[in-house]
């Protein structure tokens, strides 16, 4: 049951970041996005989602099956949140 | 006409009452996904556009719920006080409110817009005509309306951003008869359905081709000629009242 819970949690976390990262990719590519409060405000917690250690803890439920098969995870790809905020320093 | 506004974001500001709410209503008929910020307390975003943090947490709630914004309708009013009585502060609020938060929104979804976004400034015929002791008001929309264009080229290619202008719109739909409905050429005085069909139409890819416009509609009033003598209009200067 608690391990259920905690399932259900990361389900929605990774949902919330995928929207917020997907969100950011399409703003990227846009004139201006930088200089956004908006923008920088989703940034902020994309990267603490990255860097403070939930990230880690969702793509290791990842890697034991046990996030739903549907669910929408690019967030969650080895290299997609790393190569985004690395293209994006310039 | 297919205006096919399902699933849209639109954000109004001022939409809790008169033309905001009724383009709010609209829209909502049509299955848009309708954010609303008005200083009046209700179901929506409540928060001052004239301020500057409030206008950041409303933006930002709505990227975070919709993650874009494909109309964005610029309709809350600036006050209006006249040259005798408007103080420095009344004056730099009525800016705030109707020239800073336009531009500000825009910058702040700036990034957010959808390819074929819409923006809809609404203005006023005041931008072309006064009535005396009107300075903040006919200032701040003369703003909305200058800025329009300037908006309309900058975000060329991406969204398409028009003004509209009402006239006499009375928002409590009061049927007025007589001279009050007589004197404009359309024949009645306006109510917000008139507002709102355009802002409607404005939103939809059926006006494609249109940015950078300001539509005034005002029943025709800007329009007419008006001499002495002339059509049944008569000046009665104070000295013969």
């Amino acid at each position: 049951m608690m391990e259920q819970t905690k399932i259900e949690i990361a389900v929605a976390r990774v949902r919330q970041m995928e929207s917020v990262f997907d969100t950011l990719q399409k703003a990227a590519e846009r004139p201006g996005a930088a200089q956004s409060p908006i923008f920088r405000a989703l940034l902020a917690q994309l990267i603490r989602y990255y860097e403070g250690g939930r990230w880690m803890e969702d793509y290791q439920l990842d890697e034991q099956g046990l996030l739903p098969p549907g669910l929408k995870r690019g967030v969650l790809s080895e290299d997609g949140v790393y190569n985004f905020l690395t293209e994006l320093e310039p | 006409m297919q205006l096919n506004l399902k699933d849209k974001v639109v954000v109004i500001t001022g939409g809790a009452h008169g033309i905001g709410l009724c383009a709010a209503e609209e829209f909502r008929k049509y299955g848009a996904h309708v954010c609303v910020i008005d200083r009046a307390k209700g179901d929506h975003y409540v928060g001052d556009i004239g301020n500057k943090d409030h206008l950041e947490g409303f933006a930002r709630t709505v990227i975070q719920t919709h993650g874009r914004v494909d109309v964005l309708v610029n309709n809350a009013p600036p006050q209006m006080c006249g040259i005798d009585d408007c103080t420095w502060e009344q004056f730099q609020t009525a800016m705030n409110v109707g020239v800073t938060a336009p531009f500000y929104l825009c910058k702040l979804f700036s990034p957010f817009f959808s390819q074929g976004a819409s923006v809809i400034n609404i203005s006023s015929s005041r931008d072309r005509m006064s009535q005396p002791q009107t300075e903040s008001y006919t200032a701040a929309k003369g703003g909305i309306s200058a800025l329009t264009h300037a908006l309309a080229v900058s975000f060329a290619g991406r969204v398409r951003v028009n003004a509209i202008s009402p006239g006499w719109i009375d928002t409590a739909y009061t049927v007025y008869q007589g001279p009050d409905a007589d004197q404009q050429p359309a024949g009645r005085v306006g109510n917000p359905m008139d507002i709102a069909n355009m802002i409607l139409f404005l939103a939809s890819d059926q006006a494609g081709f249109i940015t950078g416009e300001n539509i005034c509609i005002d029943g025709g009033m800007t329009r007419q000629m008006i001499y002495h003598g002339d059509h049944g209009w008569t000046l009665e200067t104070q000295e013969e009242t």
